[in-house]
């Protein structure tokens, strides 16, 4: 009896040393604590990215038999299509500005590293991926990530500058990255936040451009504030990023619906459609400095 | 080590089906999750119920902790907050878990229901408290919350059927009988 007494209080006992252990660890900065998160990443990261590889054909192939059609390659041309735009102005306004004979092209400037998705964020409050290249890969908090086509990588694991036109935004490496891991944040996480540009569909052939913040807003839901009614914003127009490493503006995706806010009925408020499935990510390319 | 009315939990079998539960929900749930949002059940808070609601006293509330550690560790919660609040959910379900009706698949659906929402609130407080992600639509989260929530509850009865489907393996008692 006495021993089973002291069982239970020992057993008692190590439950209370383990919830001061938590509140202790929830106490410290959390730069202390995500080194540890990055140990568990590594343990995770093999059998996570193993079960992912062969969860995404079963997924792949229940999409496409219920669509009939490649939606994937629709999206693909149609993104291609869009960026490749993009670098044209880009290329027109390098020429008038050319006063040297050796000019840096935009492209060439900046990195880009191939990395694998091996998991996601547990909890349904986050939007977040874990990749499998890290700091000792030179990706760093903030950088920008693209979604990856399967010709994109070359053999060295490195994706051509080519390539990354048929691509879009999907988001930004957050946190301090691991050592071999990290944290890619969705366009769609509720802390995402990024100034965008929006531009009228090709078909239309208009010619305006719109600034705007971008907010994730979980649950899938992405939306662009700060804009006026003004701008004649329309479903299927373009919203692009602009990012801080490339010179060149990258399409996120496209109006799915707009109309003035309740609150506020001079600015719009509108749903973004992301040009890429943002569930079913396989292979992205982080912009590197 | 732990030891009442004649069951003992076998943590190896217990850490095999956490880093299973790990593997899935890290790797798997987003992917089959439901809906265009693909709302994801918490696979973590189902097992901690079910072992709350099936296994003995102590052990239960040190497995709660251990996968709300799990849970900690694989999200974007500060460390320690899951493992906590899991605990506290695990020792509440504990103690009133003898006041509940028998095995009736409803108690669990219901218990799951409002311990997952309680759960997801609570760090999603902690979350804005500590500055990990500032959002304007707690609205929005709490909607996601819910819906996570009745997938979490929904399951629960085949997360209980699997789980002692295993409870030799497991060292969990055959019968819903609490010691005393």
């Amino acid at each position: 009896m006495a021993r089973k007494l002291r069982e239970r209080v020992s057993s008692r006992q190590l439950f209370v040393y383990l919830m001061i252990g938590a509140v202790v660890c929830f106490l410290l900065p959390l730069r202390v604590t995500n080194s540890v998160d990055h140990v568990l990443s590594m343990l995770v990261t093999p059998f996570s990215k193993g079960s992912r590889d062969l969860a995404v054909p079963i997924n792949k192939l229940r999409r496409d038999r219920s669509s009939g059609i490649s939606a994937k390659s629709y999206q693909q041309l149609e993104n291609q299509f869009v960026n490749t735009r993009q670098e044209l102005r880009y290329y027109q306004k390098l020429t008038e500005q050319l006063s040297m004979v050796r000019q840096q092209l935009g492209l060439e400037r900046v990195k880009f590293i191939v990395a694998r998705v091996t998991g996601s964020d547990t909890s349904n409050l986050r939007e977040v991926k874990y990749l499998d290249r890290g700091a000792s890969d030179q990706v760093q908090m903030g950088q920008a990530v693209l979604s990856c086509v399967e010709t994109a990588k070359g053999g060295d694991g490195k994706a051509e500058a080519k390539d990354i036109y048929r691509m879009a935004v999907v988001g930004q490496i957050v946190g301090e990255a691991g050592k071999v891991t990290s944290n890619l944040q969705l366009v769609s996480d509720p802390g995402f936040c990024q100034k965008v540009v929006i531009e009228p569909n090709w078909q239309r052939g208009e010619n305006w451009r719109a600034e705007g913040l971008l907010k994730g807003k979980g649950m899938g839901q992405i939306e662009v504030t700060m804009i006026s009614t003004r701008d004649p914003v329309q479903p299927g127009d373009t919203v692009l990023s602009q990012l801080k490493d490339l010179s060149v503006e990258m399409i996120i995706g496209t109006v799915m619906s707009c109309r003035p806010q309740e609150n506020n009925r001079v600015e719009w408020q509108i749903s973004v459609r992301p040009a890429v499935d943002l569930y079913n990510l396989r292979e992205v390319v982080v912009v590197g400095n | 080590m732990f030891r009442i009315s004649g069951d003992m939990m076998r943590w190896f079998s217990f850490s095999i089906l956490l880093f299973v539960t790990l593997v899935v929900q890290v790797g798997l749930a987003r992917l089959f999750g439901l809906g265009p949002q693909r709302v994801t059940p918490d696979l973590f808070l189902l097992l901690a119920v079910v072992l709350a609601f099936r296994g003995q006293r102590d052990q239960a509330m040190v497995a709660g902790w251990l996968l709300g550690l799990a849970k900690d560790l694989s999200s974007q919660a500060p460390l320690g907050s899951y493992a906590f609040v899991f605990g506290l959910m695990t020792w509440a379900v504990i103690r009133g878990r003898e006041v509940f009706y028998g095995e009736h698949p409803i108690t669990l659906i219901i218990i799951t229901f409002l311990s997952s929402f309680a759960v997801e609130q609570l760090v999603l407080m902690i979350c804005v408290y500590k500055g990990v992600f500032a959002s304007e639509d707690c609205g929005g989260l709490s909607v996601i919350i819910m819906f996570s929530a009745l997938l979490t509850a929904g399951l629960a009865p085949y997360g209980q059927w699997i789980v002692m489907r295993f409870h030799r393996q497991l060292g969990l008692p055959r019968r819903r009988t609490y010691g005393r």
